[in-house]
């Protein structure tokens, strides 16, 4: 799917973003820039959920203007959201919000749960009562569940662990393999071995939007996967005559 | 910044004030402004106030309208309230409990100028003077009742920290609020429960996430050795001719309110 801003314009918190453009059509994209940038707001902007102020926002060309279903976006510290009193109920929220049947609703979510690697054990527990990292994966499963097509990601990777980062990059992969669009607003740099094009902003403007130089994160992340070294060599020749 | 609430850096008249003077002034503003926004002529006068006092601050007041404007429903809201449910003498239209009447109108403009002129004042407040300059300010004002063994201390630093806190949980709750939309929030329902009820994941996320802030902050106040506010030095505030004239033209203020009132 095709997510298109076009000469956008908005205002959040006295920060204006004008005139900005950006076409996202599948893979992962990373969304960097010092705080205060501008990315929450270029993640508003794209998510359908806020008016703008010029401009438009389509997905396939249709012209999009109130919250699409097509796009999910997970907000940083999305573990805050939690509010039901187990982690399927929380899970499943937003397939009963579009009224969908309780049982069918809570099938899905526990698909989405293992996608996430919620140990089946704690699906009737409140998630509350689950670490930070637990609650984090729970969260993100919540917005899995709609099977969006355009994922937007803020900070995801900001304050987890080395177990819940492991899964998070799992989950990263399944996203890839699908096709979805994915756009993550981040600072980890590590990330970007997981992603085709990197997008920086700076004082509201995007002032590079190129594919990901990290070809030797690349070409070590090809190698941990596959035996076959020519295969690899040809992607990896391949991804460094993209980059000039 | 045009949150309401957010303190913004400057070395305007406003922000040299000391706290108590500042916050006395607030205060005696504060009163007068409600007195005057009973009549139209007051309302007017009101508000070419706070625009010299905001231009005095330094702080641009067109940013403060806008953030208000997002209350716009709720103003609506009151000014319908008044003008169709105030019972009147002469009404304008009466079908069973709805009155329409041109008082109850008359009474729905004057709350929301009240709470518009009101809000913008609060808002310089907080926009010229940090919340530890607040918390001083409340102190001096409120140490009179210490000698009647009040915690006056502990009631400034509560009040203070409440007041830092609204924008902080008004840009959590926007961000509670997106995020629910984004997994499909909707009101459902036809009953008032099941409605009420649709609200729970706006509303609870909300509670928890103050809960933990209150929780956070004072961890981190004890960690930072705070200890009540028994036994603490302060520093002696020096008053200069920016205080005292503060306080005088804002107690002529209010006497011009005040002889107003009189008049309308």
């Amino acid at each position: 799917m095709e997510l298109k801003l076009e000469h956008a314009a908005f205002t959040q918190d006295d920060f204006t973003i004008s005139d900005i453009s950006l076409t996202l059509h599948g893979g992962i994209s990373l969304l960097t820039g010092k705080s205060g940038a501008g990315k929450t707001t270029l993640l508003l902007m794209l998510s359908s959920l806020v008016v703008l102020k010029e401009g438009t926002l389509s997905l396939d060309g249709r012209i999009l203007t109130s919250h699409d279903s097509h796009i999910g976006i997970i907000f940083q510290y999305p573990e805050r959201q939690l509010f039901a009193s187990t982690v399927l109920l929380d899970t499943s929220y937003a397939l009963r919000a579009r009224g969908i049947g309780r049982r069918e609703a809570e099938e899905r979510a526990k698909e989405a749960l293992k996608e996430v690697a919620i140990d089946e054990s704690k699906w009737n527990e409140s998630p509350f009562a689950l670490s930070g990292g637990e609650r984090r994966r729970v969260a993100i499963a919540g917005t899995l569940i709609s099977d969006p097509d355009v994922l937007l990601m803020d900070e995801p990777t900001v304050g987890i662990d080395g177990y819940g980062y492991e899964r998070f990059l799992d989950i990263l992969e399944k996203l890839k393999r699908r096709g979805k669009t994915v756009l993550i607003a981040t600072h980890d740099e590590n990330l970007e071995e997981y992603a085709e094009r990197v997008i920086v902003m700076d004082g509201g403007r995007i002032v590079r939007d190129s594919k990901s130089r990290s070809w030797l994160s690349f070409l070590a992340s090809r190698l941990s996967t596959s035996c076959d070294i020519e295969a690899v060599a040809e992607a990896a020749v391949e991804k460094v005559r993209g980059l000039r | 910044m045009n949150m309401l609430g957010f303190y913004q850096r400057g070395d305007s008249v406003l922000h040299c004030i000391s706290p108590s003077s500042l916050v006395t002034s607030y205060f005696i503003l504060l009163i007068a402004v409600v007195m005057l926004s009973s009549s139209l002529p007051g309302i007017v006068l009101s508000i070419l106030l706070i625009i010299i006092l905001y231009s005095y601050g330094g702080i641009a007041l067109l940013p403060a309208v806008r953030a208000l404007w997002r209350f716009r429903a709720f103003m609506i809201t009151i000014f319908l309230m008044n003008a169709f449910f105030q019972p009147a003498a002469e009404p304008l239209f009466s079908w069973w409990i709805i009155t329409l009447s041109s008082d109850g109108m008359m009474i729905g403009l004057r709350m929301i100028a009240t709470i518009v002129l009101v809000t913008l004042l609060s808002s310089l407040l907080t926009a010229v003077a940090t919340p530890l300059k607040i918390t001083d300010g409340l102190r001096a004002l409120l140490h009179p009742f210490s000698y009647l063994h009040l915690r006056t201390d502990e009631i400034a630093l509560i009040i203070s920290i409440a007041i830092t806190m609204i924008p902080v949980l008004a840009r959590e709750g926007r961000y509670i609020m997106l995020s629910s939309r984004s997994r499909g929030f909707a009101v459902h329902g036809n009953k008032i429960k099941e409605r009420v009820l649709s609200f729970v994941p706006l509303v609870l996320p909300l509670f928890l996430s103050a809960f933990r802030k209150a929780d956070d902050l004072t961890s981190a106040m004890e960690a930072r050795g705070y200890r009540g506010e028994y036994g603490r030095k302060r520093k002696k505030v020096h008053y200069a001719k920016a205080d005292v004239l503060s306080i005088i033209l804002s107690i002529l203020v209010f006497a011009g309110a005040a002889a107003l009132g009189g008049v309308y």
